[in-house]
């Protein structure tokens, strides 16, 4: 046949090319592709009519390998992706919406740093709303000559004006979400969401879970049951999984939960130990006269 | 019609069909699939598929000594490679028939 690749230096320089271009590949990947080749070259006597480099291309892609990223050479690089995706219609037509949107950003830019300026600089403790609302005005009037300016740069220098424009808003961020702590702060504004709400009973967002009624004499009242305005049992549930919690029932055998106040037996038991035990307030009698006794108008 | 578009999505197959006839080694199935009229594939595209169908589980390989140069490596269908040269031949059918009656409607219109 054709000999060894001793034989034929032809085969050998391309093998060797062609190894060169494989070089991202494990060893042993590679091993066992060139050997495929090597074997099939000798046997045609010839060497492809293909460049090795495209031969190494197109054998990659039959043989579905990637290009690994330690080709770098090969790879674009990052600022060329860039630039191609720049190029792009889909680039295109986000570079015209910045473009439009851009006016946006010089306002803001010129609000924040006012407000940056005047609040870091400790100013608002003597600055009144209408000197802050002239340094707003000001400032956002520069921006937005600075940014119709911008426009006219000459392309070379518009990537600067885009970076500094970038790093302002990265600087600008942080600092204008503190300064608005600092106002917060001074003008004791609250900011918290609302307030979840409680289930069962609640008194200013605390859930209540006892109640006592206490007579006119200032004396605890037993199992007092309570209804709002539409008649509805004002039901506290807590502890009902409770087997201790004394829950009353009526003749149907409905538990009651707007019973008050809550008593809890002792473990083991269906006695309540302290019936009369009560919060330790001291509960004045009443000195109004009761309505039944209340004179006619 | 551009034949390398065409043979790109068919090179499996064909490569299937030929070790299918019987093993062999990489010059061996280039040297058979262009008797059987692929005269246009190239080499390395045939070489890189016997190595994915190879990795792919479709076909086994072994090394035979050769005399005359480097040791060969043969390559041999599996059954995995089987049933998906049927898949393949069912679906070039299909393919194929669907796009005849495509072509052949399109020439009574135009005629």
């Amino acid at each position: 046949m054709n000999g060894t690749t001793l034989e034929r230096p032809d085969v050998t320089a391309y093998l060797v090319a062609v190894r060169a271009e494989l070089s991202d590949l494990p060893s042993e990947e590679r091993d066992d592709l060139i050997a495929d080749v090597e074997a099939s070259l000798l046997d045609s006597g010839e060497a492809p009519a293909l460049s090795p480099a495209a031969f190494a291309a197109e054998l990659r892609e039959a043989a579905g390998i990637e290009r690994s990223a330690s080709a770098a050479e090969q790879a674009p690089s990052l600022l060329e992706s860039a630039r191609a995706w720049l190029g792009s219609s889909r680039g295109l037509a986000v570079r015209a919406a910045v473009r439009e949107l851009a006016p946006i950003w010089w306002v803001v830019r010129g609000a924040v740093v006012a407000g940056v300026v005047v609040f870091v600089a400790g100013w608002a403790w003597t600055l009144t709303v209408q000197g802050a609302a002239l340094a707003t005005l000001v400032a956002v009037a520069a921006s937005v000559w600075l940014g119709l300016r911008g426009r006219r740069l000459p392309a070379r220098r518009r990537p600067f004006a885009l970076a500094a424009n970038l790093a302002l808003a990265v600087v600008l961020l942080p600092v204008a979400a503190a300064s608005t702590g600092v106002l917060d702060s001074r003008t004791g504004t609250y900011t918290a969401a609302f307030p979840e709400p409680v289930p069962g009973l609640a008194v200013d967002g605390n859930p209540v879970e006892n109640i006592y009624a206490y007579d006119r004499n200032g004396r605890v009242l037993y199992d007092v049951r309570l209804y709002d305005e539409n008649g509805l049992p004002l039901d506290v549930r807590t502890g009902d999984e409770d087997p201790l919690r004394r829950v009353l029932v009526d003749d149907e055998g409905t538990r009651l939960f707007n019973s008050f106040p809550i008593r809890y037996f002792e473990a083991g038991t269906i006695a309540v130990a302290q019936p009369g035990l009560g919060p330790e307030v001291d509960v004045a009698k009443v000195a109004t006269p009761p309505l039944e006794t209340a004179p006619k108008r | 019609m551009d034949r390398s578009q065409l043979l790109r999505g068919t090179l499996d197959a064909a490569v299937l069909a030929v070790v299918a006839e019987g093993d062999g080694y990489g010059y061996d199935v280039l040297r058979r699939l262009r008797a059987g009229g692929l005269s246009d594939v190239g080499d390395a595209s045939v070489y890189g598929t016997l190595r994915r169908l190879y990795k792919g589980g479709a076909l086994t390989s072994y090394v035979m000594p050769s005399d005359e140069g480097p040791h060969r490596r043969y390559y041999g269908i599996t059954e995995l490679g089987r049933i998906q040269l049927g898949d393949a031949r069912e679906t070039w059918a299909d393919f194929n028939r669907t796009l005849s009656a495509l072509l052949e409607h399109e020439l009574e219109v135009t005629a």
